[in-house]
């Protein structure tokens, strides 16, 4: 991925997203991905889908080429009006296990269903 | 000199190719900004060029135009957004055609820097075009010729540096195409059809295999980014709290179209055996001496969801992935054949089913990847099995050995190779489409299902009035997508009509041909307009164009398109005798059928819907008068020459 690409993959990110209910709000690059969206199935249940963190991740894992050493993702998820509704994280080891087999798919999901934290209500 | 002033509106790339197959040139132009903001894209602005290239060409001339168009939301974040229109002058129905799918081709086309493909002339041999990166180039395809879609697919990507799924996609042609059977198709990589009209026998005809784009996913980006994202957040609510497209919830989302195979059943409205009866316990009721013969649920999406369903692929950009892709393991001439393939539809599993009097869903899957991988319409090839077994029952093909014979399955796969090869004398008469089967071996009158030689959907327009006039009037013969009121008078959207009263039913076709002149011309799934409406088109259309248009201004665009189509077909000599139906659907016909069971005694009443329509359009005995065509804006060809006052108009129906 080149320099310009990374300028670009915030929108890349969004872009991806909206078609499945997922509003990036707030977008950062450091040594990871910082990344705020409002998530349309959430604001309509309340709870953080399972399936949509893995859309979320998917579209990390595709925008980068398939030996991407990966880095850690953090997700803040609000509902469409922007009120918290929780948080999750992927750490750099887990992708990188994901992708040299060391960890299935499985039981890369569950750790990262593991860290979802929801905001008390 | 006329300068013209090109397109700077977000969602294009004001990049055109006009291709001459002839001698192999290619040239690049930019789109008309008036023509842009007219006509807004893919469908219309397809209809527009194919305009442009004369309305009296010979479809199968090398003047006729074969225009591969995307839209300005085509390969956006809207949702919904990868397909394509295909846009030429049919070869079956003589009229202006266009001819939409799914899957990635046209949001690959955007990617790869194009808003659109202008093929024209024939080519000496057989080539295939690569699009990558804004620029096209011809290569030679006589490897390939007389293989089908799939070994096609195969070899396309072997060799491209690139994959289907990442960053490739093509749109190809099979032995149906090359054959120049009338109502041959185009398919692309994930058997996604344009498949009404012909399209793929004029692609034929140009010695024109594959059209291969390569491209990563590259989105535009919005010019009113605000806005747009108003328009998507609100759009995708509405999608999401559906009863129809909400993601893994609803009916579309769970069973695909053929959720919609129980719901016709139940209501009489799926026309079974030729239509002659108007469902398949209908059928039983009559032909069964007490048992039931024949079951659409056999071929439902319910069935095919419970023992056969295998995947749930998805277009570009789409959150409820109505494809559905099934397995089976089936038998034919004696050998177990296995079967994977996509797409499950409801209208084609009722060609190849129901109306051709059998429920065998292996079968049907058979026959569905057979049509595929020929590059065949399944619509048009289940009704022209279905006629002929008509005929054969009548004694009218008796000199074609035994015929087709009722539900017979081996028959009927046999015969789609034969179609698609024009391999046999009736074979070959076949291919050539139902008027011409009716001219040569019956009679016009009574033994077609078309309205101007296209074959009619799997909605009975015996018990849904708004299909009625919407086969009757559609601009590129009888189709089920040009105004598709079952909206309305089967799920209730945008809200629910009696399918069975004719009032009211002029003006609900009008508006749905409206509605989807726009989406076509955008160009987006219409399946988004089982929850947004034109509140959510608009302001996605402004976000990413940077227009300011409201609802009245993108429908009067919608409203031109329908206009200039009909404009086109009218100069090419249609008019409102042609805007009919089938006899054994017509209230008053000698030939008449009426509908049985919960549809008992319907029939459609044809003069009535026309008076209604027509009155709502503007339009003089189908056709456009200049008045409306001054009204719209259109200024291209030289008008009609009928005025709106002149004595051919429509009889009101106190008449």
């Amino acid at each position: 991925m080149s320099t310009n690409d990374e300028h670009d993959i915030g929108f890349q990110v969004e872009s991806r997203l909206m078609s499945h209910g997922v509003y990036v709000t707030d977008f950062e690059t450091t040594d990871g991905y910082e990344l705020t969206y409002e998530s349309a199935s959430a604001a309509e249940t309340g709870v953080i889908q399972h399936r949509e963190v893995g859309k979320v991740i998917n579209v990390f894992l595709e925008l980068h080429d398939d030996d991407w050493r990966g880095r850690p993702i953090h997700a803040t998820v609000t509902d469409l009006d922007g009120r918290n509704l929780g948080r999750w994280h992927v750490t750099e080891d887990w992708l990188r296990a994901l992708q040299t087999g060391d960890l299935t798919e499985t039981a890369f999901s569950q750790k990262v269903i593991d860290t979802i934290e929801p905001v008390a209500r | 000199m006329v300068l013209i002033n090109m397109t700077d509106l977000g969602g294009y790339h004001d990049h055109v190719a006009r291709i001459d197959l002839g001698d192999e040139a290619v040239n690049y132009e930019g789109i008309d900004d008036e023509d842009a903001s007219k006509y807004i894209g893919a469908r219309g602005l397809g209809v527009k060029y194919v305009f442009d290239q004369g309305p009296d060409v010979d479809p199968l001339g090398p003047d006729n135009l074969l225009a591969f168009m995307n839209g300005p939301l085509t390969g956006t974040q809207v949702t919904m957004s990868g397909r394509i229109a295909i846009c030429t002058k049919s070869p079956l129905t003589g009229t202006v055609t266009d001819s939409h799918h799914g899957g990635w081709s046209g949001a690959r086309l955007k990617w790869a820097g194009f808003d659109g493909l202008l093929f024209e002339g024939q080519a000496d041999d057989p080539v295939y075009a690569v699009v990558e990166d804004g620029e096209v180039e011809l290569r030679d395809a006589s490897h390939m010729w007389g293989w089908g879609v799939h070994d096609t697919m195969e070899e396309v990507e072997s060799e491209m540096d690139g994959a289907f799924g990442k960053n490739l996609s093509a749109m190809a042609i099979g032995p149906a195409g090359e054959n120049e059977v009338k109502y041959a198709c185009i398919i692309n990589e994930d058997d996604r059809a344009s498949g009404r009209g012909g399209t793929g026998c004029v692609m034929g005809n140009k010695n024109l295999k594959a059209v291969v784009v390569k491209s990563g996913t590259k989105m535009q980006k919005p010019a009113d980014e605000e806005t747009f994202k108003t328009g998507h957040k609100q759009a995708m609510q509405l999608i999401q709290e559906s009863d129809v497209t909400a993601p893994n919830e609803g009916g579309l989302s769970m069973y695909g179209t053929n959720v919609l195979m129980n719901v016709t059943e139940e209501m009489d409205g799926l026309p079974t055996k030729n239509a002659r009866y108007t469902s398949t316990e209908s059928m039983s009721d009559t032909e069964g001496d007490g048992e039931r013969i024949i079951d659409a649920e056999q071929v439902s999406g319910e069935n095919v969801r419970e023992n056969i369903l295998v995947d749930e692929p998805t277009c570009h950009s789409c959150p409820v992935a109505c494809k559905k892709e099934v397995e089976v393991q089936t038998m034919h001439k004696g050998e177990e054949m296995n079967v994977r393939m996509e797409s499950y539809e409801y209208e084609s599993a009722w060609a190849l089913g129901p109306n051709s009097g059998h429920t065998e869903r292996d079968q049907v899957a058979l026959m569905l990847d057979r049509c595929n991988d020929h590059g065949m319409d399944t619509i048009e090839s289940g009704n022209m099995m279905a006629q002929a077994m008509e005929l054969t029952e009548e004694g009218k093909l008796d000199g074609f050995g035994d015929g087709i014979d009722w539900g017979d399955t081996e028959a009927m796969v046999e015969m789609i190779d034969r179609i698609a090869t024009r391999d046999t004398e009736l074979a070959d008469h076949m291919a050539e489409g139902q008027e011409h089967m009716a001219e040569e071996f019956g009679n016009p009158e009574t033994d077609v299902l078309t309205v101007k030689n296209q074959a009619i959907a799997a909605y009975d327009p015996r018990a849904m009035k708004g299909m009625a006039i919407g086969y009757a009037t559609s601009n590129r013969g009888a189709c089920h997508l040009r105004g598709y009121t079952p909206a309305a008078e089967l799920l209730g959207i945008p809200e629910k009509v009696d399918p069975y009263e004719p009032e009211g039913k002029g003006e609900l076709c009008a508006t749905f041909q409206n509605m989807h002149a726009i989406s076509d011309s955008f160009d987006i799934c219409k399946f988004n307009a089982f929850a947004e409406g034109i509140e959510e088109y608009v302001l996605q259309y402004n976000g990413m164009t940077g227009r300011d248009v409201g609802e009245e201004e993108l429908m009067a665009a919608g409203e031109r398109i329908y206009n200039l189509e009909r404009y086109y077909n009218n100069l090419v000599g249609f008019d409102g005798d042609d805007d009919t139906l089938p006899s054994r659907f017509v209230e008053g016909s000698e030939h008449a059928i009426p509908g049985q069971g919960a549809s008992d005694g319907q029939l459609a009443e044809l003069d009535q819907l026309k008076d209604e329509y027509y009155d709502v359009r503007g339009w003089v005995d189908g056709v456009v008068p200049d008045e409306k065509l001054d009204e719209l804006d259109i200024e291209i060809g030289p008008g009609t020459g009928i005025s709106s006052g002149d004595s051919g108009a429509p009889a009101t129906s106190d008449d």
